[in-house]
Parts: C-alpha cells; structure tokens; sequence
C-alpha cells in the first residue's frame, strides 16, 4: 500500500525543519512518480459465454503497477486497489462481432465499510454490429462513481449476445486504474 | 519539452535556494489547477473541417486545432511527444451515417520516434471502439475511445487518432445537426499520467 504523504502545516514563527521540506518533496515525489497507477493486457484470445453473461476480461500481462494492484494469479484481473482513495480507470476490448454491452464493475472487499462482496457497474459501454467480419471493440472510463478502499476489486466485464472470443487484432484488451485522490 | 522536476532533500539548517526554487517547480509542475502556469503536458486538439474517412481506408483522423497545448505537442494532426511518460488519452469523432450500418473503428495509433527505446517506426495500438456507425441520416454519431498509453512514451513518439470505415463516412462539426451547438466537437485530449 502506497504511503499517501501528508503536507506539514506551517505556522507563522514556525522555523520549517527539515522534516517538514523532506515531507513537502515526498509531495512532490508522490504526484510525480509514486501515486498508484496499474496498467494490464490480455496476451490471449478468450472465449466468452454469450446471452448475457458478464464475462471478467482476462488480463495476463502486466504493463505497469506501482502498487501491488495486479493480482496476477487467475489471469490478471480483477485489480486490488490497495491504496483507498478516488481512482480513474479506462478500458478497452475487441471481440469477435456480436452485440452486447461492457463496463467496469467494482466489487467491495473486506476492507469497505458496506462489506464485502457489493457490486456496481460502471462507464458502460454498448455495441450493435455492423457486420459479421468486422471485428467489435468497446472504450470506456472515467472517474470511478465510489471511493475505493483497500482489497476493493475493480474488473473489466463484457456480457456479448453471442458467444465469442476476444480477438488480438489491432490490439488485445486492456485496462488501467490511477490513484486521483486520497 | 517539459522538464521533470526533480523534489529536492533538505538537511538540518538547509536553507538553499536552489534547492527551494527545485521544489516549487515541483509544485508548478504538478499543480494543474491552473494550465497558464503548470509545467504538465495536457492536450486538447479538436477539428473545425469536415473529413471524409474513405471505405476500408485505415485513415489519420486531422486534429489540426489547438484549444489548449501546455508541451508543444500539436503537429498538425496528432500529438508528438515532448515529455517522456504514461498519458491518458481520450478522444471522440462524430460521423453521418450512410444508412447501411458501416463499421466505423477508432484507435489510438503511437508510432515511436528515434529516441524510444524500441526504436523508431514501432506502432502500437490502443483504446480501440469498434462499432457500426448507424443507419439513421438525420442523426450524427458520436465514437468515443479511451486509452492510456502501453508504453512509455518518449520525445518524438506520435499519437495519433486513426479511423476506419467499412464505408466511406464524413465527419461532423457541432453545427451540423440538431441547432447548432448542442454536438460533440470531434476532438483529442492527452493528459500526463506519471513519469516512468
């Protein structure tokens, strides 16, 4: 978990230390080089189940992580946000043609207080196909609508009318979440 | 190119200057509150032409206007980058149908200049929508991508807005339909995630 750094308070008389600069450059570092950021891709095609079904996108390749947030083990996603605070997350996500729908869910862990295991959807992203060749692609993000905590989940579902595979073309699926404010 | 600041280490009884000059342009470097002053690269391009994306073309999409620019990155049609880092990009382009539901596919395309790493000429591509362009002609159509860059970008590195259409598509301004201002502006932003 990142160390969100605190910057000291400096009173009128007060003879700033060298404590109280160091603590203003951590500042500086954190926002410059340190604040939680988290990058994955898939490395594979993935089939997914149609009719509905939101299927978690697989990310197994992880292209940036400062702070522990990818898991790894299972395939990469879904991220731990292991540093609570207000987050930005973007997706994207080709797949073979079908209609459908794709979005980031958060699941709570132990560490919200609502408990565990409350999920939302958001930065949803809709598709109606144009044809059977071409491949669909979906793009989303923005600011995540909660504040997140330590062990909350973020995951990059897609739920395809049909079932298909995710494709490599162009680019494989990815997704990347950013530490905005504590 | 912006310079990254590097936060200074203060001793007991430190009182250089030099050292609290480098410490406020950390401030000024990441304190984005105000662009006029702040050091960190952001980008909004947008399009005041319509532009036709020919059919089965993969097509740079001209983002030849520059409403805010804080690195000098606009060069015409895209962003070349002057500060190395993570961005986080985002852009839109409205189209007119043409009433046979043509795919209309948008990625961010970075091709690498001469002083990344991997060499110039490497292409890669993220934040791709891919969607059919609809079939009503009395409506524009909004794409929207979003991305962050997969790689660390370096000075020279290109990033463009790239389109392709599965028949030929023009673009739209926001005067286009429904009383004039009420349309998305086509449109690139960049904003600088972190140094890496």
């Amino acid at each position: 978990m990142a160390v969100i750094p605190v910057p000291p308070l400096l009173e009128a008389g007060h003879v700033a230390t060298a404590a109280d600069m160091n603590a203003i450059s951590a500042v500086a570092t954190f926002l410059i080089s340190g604040k939680p950021f988290c990058m994955a891709q898939a490395n594979a095609t993935q089939a997914l189940t149609g009719g509905g079904v939101r299927n978690v996108v697989k990310m197994q390749t992880k292209l940036f992580d400062t702070d522990s947030i990818f898991s790894g083990s299972g395939g990469g996603t879904p991220f731990t946000i292991q540093t609570p605070g207000w987050y930005r997350a973007k997706y994207w996500c080709p797949l073979a043609s079908s209609n459908g729908d794709c979005g980031l869910f958060i699941t709570t862990g132990a560490g919200n207080p609502q408990g565990a295991g409350v999920t939302n959807e958001c930065w949803a992203s809709g598709c109606s196909v144009s044809s059977t060749t071409d491949y669909t692609a979906y793009s989303g993000g923005g600011l995540l609508p909660f504040y997140m905590y330590a062990t909350d989940q973020v995951s990059l579902r897609v739920s395809p009318n049909s079932s298909v595979s995710t494709v490599l073309t162009d680019s494989a699926a990815g997704m990347s979440v950013e530490f905005v404010s504590a | 190119m912006a310079t990254i600041p590097t936060p200074p280490t203060f001793t007991s009884n430190d009182s250089s200057l030099a050292k609290l000059q480098s410490l406020a342009a950390c401030a000024t470097f990441v304190g984005d509150v105000d662009l006029s002053v702040s050091g960190v690269p952001f980008w909004r391009l947008y399009k005041t032409v319509t532009q036709t994306i020919p059919a089965t073309t993969l097509t740079v999409v001209n983002m030849g206007t520059v409403a805010v620019d804080t690195d000098g990155v606009s060069n015409g049609n895209g962003a070349t980058i002057a500060t190395r880092g993570i961005y986080d990009t985002t852009a839109t382009v409205a189209v007119t149908p043409n009433a046979t539901n043509n795919i209309l596919r948008l990625y961010f395309r970075i091709t690498t200049g001469a002083n990344n790493p991997l060499g110039a000429g490497v292409i890669k591509i993220y934040g791709t929508c891919s969607k059919g362009a609809g079939t009503d002609t009395s409506r524009q159509i909004s794409h929207t991508i979003n991305g962050t860059t997969p790689i660390v970008v370096y000075p020279l590195d290109q990033i463009q807005v790239m389109a392709f259409a599965g028949g030929a598509l023009t673009t739209v301004l926001p005067s286009t339909f429904g009383g004039g201002t009420g349309n998305c502006t086509p449109s690139f932003t960049g904003r600088y995630v972190m140094f890496a």
